[in-house]
């Protein structure tokens, strides 16, 4: 669906994308993992067609090139800034955005009608944006992104500085997303969601792709081996192994133990094997 | 899709945002309003002077004090209030205090002897009237000092319609003419003879004054006789002040609106909102002209409403010019806005440069003090002030009498301003309006 090939980017000195491609498939959820600076939202730029890359190219399968407004059509993009107009209301903010596609008014009051139903702003559709909590402006920003019905989603920090109820909202909207058949690229630096969401994810550092794969691939390539921390009357003991529950096994004889815990390697494992560093340094 | 659609749906979108800004809203068209209203009003009066508060203190008494007082009271200008201390003598140190305090803006003192004066005028002892006045108000003293003279003249005209009066004021000098061994025969000779003369035009002039006053005409000895009428410098002048202050609170609108939706471009850079309609279908040209044409419709209504309310008192002297002056403003202050839009990537940085410098081109182009009182060599410099030539093509279609070529260099400029200001700034828009 969306394929980037060795492209390049640099601001000056400072190179924002160094030599980055990725194949995003049809109706897949990718996942951008990184820290901030990676080159996430850099990429996305180029991915829809707002920065010309140094040098590289994107192809949007079947759709054309994005710098073309025809190919922009059937991408939707929720920025990271809040990209909605906080002295219009919820509908008044959908409606505006449809009409830029084009869409007729009958079709676009349905669509409006369905979107608030489906990020559940029924109640507030009247009310201006600028009255409501975080975490209602980012639905109400994902629903911008796709009130033209895109068949690709770019996705840009979607769920940053909102609370978890809302974070679960917005994931579970993501899947909805998916499961109407919408290509998500999505980009964030929580592991967590992008272990729970993404079917496969591209580790991105300083510009560059680190790895790429499912969630299950990255760990078992880069996660490294689980951690088995026992305590008994003796102390704790921290033991790494590739199989936790056998090792496990293996000491409940000896009898003693107090307390147990498994750490197994999440993507958080993957980003420290593959850096050196957290994802939040 | 149509090309023109998304332009026309995003510039409705700005023009609704603008109607719910209360601030902008307030400073694009209300404040403007407060402006035309508020110095339209004040210069109305056509720069008549503010009335003199004057006290008089009559140390005299006299029926001729009385006369002169009762003058004073009667002139335009002068709002006169008698210094009256309650049957004791009025004191003029107490009423020149008032003047100290503010209370009042001069003192009269008619002293004791006015009346005799009058009379012994022609012996060489005149009137004397004394005063104080506030040194702040030196121009007022000029005024008051002519009004005095004016009155004694009028006093003087009196003593000559009375037969009594002149023949008593005459018989003095005479008998003290003939008492000064001094002068000497000749002399004494021709002043009888000129006294006599006097004398014989008093009682022609006292008889002229009883038939005149019979016959209900105004006195009749004047020894000078002053009308002024008011006569327009030439038919070009403002007719009211509204035709100079509602040009001016029309460009303070067109500063407003300026800074408005200039602000609202850089808002929809750092707010994230010009992401959305970059990657809708939508070009970038298409949302300059959208910006450009909400701008454009609200730099004409704010015009418009302003020429509304001064049609109120004037009539401009040719509607179509007025039209093609208010489209040229128009077009001038929305390429500026572009421009402004660009300067700045921040919200706060493109509000203050804009309503900086554009305060001070407005100051300079006429739209807090009127071009025509401006110095020579301030008009000169005006002219780089987009402001100045938006007034002078409104003027020159309301009172100035431009016809169709003289109003080109004013819209020529105009345009020029808005041409280069909307290049410019679409150029450099077009290059940084790229990142997420």
């Amino acid at each position: 669906m969306l394929v980037l090939t060795d492209i390049r980017k640099s601001f000056g000195a400072t190179v924002a994308v160094d030599g980055l491609s990725l194949r995003v498939g049809r109706g897949e959820v990718f996942g951008l993992l990184g820290p901030n600076g990676a080159g996430k939202s850099t990429t996305i730029s180029i991915a829809i067609g707002l920065l010309p890359p140094d040098s590289g190219t994107v192809t949007l399968e079947g759709l054309g090139d994005p710098r073309h407004a025809a190919a922009r059509r059937h991408i939707g993009v929720a920025p990271q800034a809040l990209a909605i107009y906080d002295d219009l209301s919820a509908a008044e903010n959908l409606l505006f955005i449809g009409r830029m596609y084009g869409i007729g008014h009958r079709a676009l009051r349905g669509r409006v009608a369905d979107l608030l139903e489906l990020v559940g702003l029924t109640d507030r559709a009247r009310d201006r944006a600028g009255t409501f909590s975080g975490g209602m402006k980012r639905r109400l920003n994902l629903a911008a992104a796709i009130v033209h019905e895109p068949p690709l989603v770019l996705l840009d920090e979607p769920t940053a500085g909102v609370d978890p109820q809302s974070r679960n909202n917005l994931l579970e909207l993501v899947r909805t997303l998916r499961a109407r058949g919408c290509t998500v690229l999505y980009t964030t630096h929580y592991m967590e969601e992008a272990q729970r969401l993404c079917d496969r994810v591209a580790i991105i550092d300083r510009g560059r792709v680190l790895a790429v794969g499912t969630v299950d691939e990255l760990i078992a390539r880069h996660g490294g081996r689980s951690v088995l921390t026992v305590t008994t009357d003796s102390g704790e003991r921290r033991i790494e192994t590739d199989d936790p529950l056998r090792e496990l096994a293996g000491l409940m004889p000896g009898g003693g133990i107090a307390n147990m815990r498994i750490d197994r390697p999440d993507l958080e494992s993957v980003f420290l094997h593959l850096t050196g560093r957290l994802l939040r340094d | 899709m149509s090309f023109f659609r998304p332009i026309l749906a995003i510039a409705r979108k700005d023009l609704l945002l603008l109607l719910r800004d209360r601030i902008n809203f307030f400073f694009t068209f209300f404040f403007p309003m407060i402006i035309g209203l508020f110095f339209g009003v004040i210069f109305a009066g056509g720069g008549s002077l503010p009335t003199i508060r004057v006290g008089v203190v009559d140390l005299d008494g006299s029926p001729a004090s009385r006369a002169m007082a009762a003058d004073l009271a009667a002139t335009d200008g002068l709002s006169v209030q008698l210094i009256d201390a309650g049957g004791a003598p009025p004191d003029p140190a107490a009423a020149a205090a008032r003047v100290r305090r503010g209370e009042l803006a001069a003192v009269i003192t008619l002293p004791k002897g006015f009346g005799a004066g009058m009379k012994s005028m022609l012996r060489g002892r005149g009137l004397a009237i004394e005063g104080v006045i506030d040194p702040t108000r030196k121009a007022q003293a000029g005024l008051l000092a002519g009004k005095l003279n004016e009155l004694a003249f009028r006093q003087l005209s009196r003593v000559f319609e009375d037969p009594a009066q002149s023949r008593e004021m005459i018989e003095g000098a005479r008998a003290d003419l003939r008492a000064d061994r001094e002068v000497d025969p000749v002399t004494r000779a021709a002043v009888e003879v000129l006294f006599s003369a006097i004398d014989g035009l008093a009682r022609t002039n006292a008889r002229r004054a009883g038939a005149a006053r019979a016959g209900g005409a105004g006195n009749g000895f004047r020894p000078v006789e002053v009308q002024l009428k008011e006569v327009a410098a030439d038919d070009r002048g403002p007719p009211h002040s509204f035709a100079i202050t509602f040009p001016q609170a029309a460009v303070w609108g067109l500063l407003g609106c300026c800074v408005a939706f200039a602000v609202s471009l850089v808002q929809e850079r750092s707010r994230g909102t010009l992401i959305r309609l970059l990657t809708a279908p939508v070009g970038r040209t298409q949302v300059m002209l959208a910006k450009a044409l909400a701008c454009f419709a609200t730099a004409v209504t704010v015009q418009l409403l302003m020429m509304a309310i001064m049609a109120a008192r004037v009539s401009p002297q040719s509607w179509t010019l007025l039209a093609v002056a208010v489209l040229c403003g128009a077009a001038a202050f929305t390429g500026i806005m572009m421009l402004l839009a660009v300067i700045s990537k921040t919200e706060g940085g493109s509000a203050g440069v804009g309503r900086g410098a554009l305060l001070l081109l407005a100051m300079f182009g006429g739209g807090s003090i009127p071009l025509q009182f401006m110095p020579d060599w301030m008009q000169a410099a005006s002219s780089v002030s987009p402001f100045k030539w938006a007034i002078l093509a409104m003027e020159g279609a309301i009172w100035r009498g431009y016809g169709a070529s003289e109003m080109l260099l004013p819209c020529g400029v105009l345009l020029g301003f808005g041409a280069a200001g909307f290049g410019l700034g679409a150029r450099v828009f077009r290059r940084t309006a790229t990142s997420v």
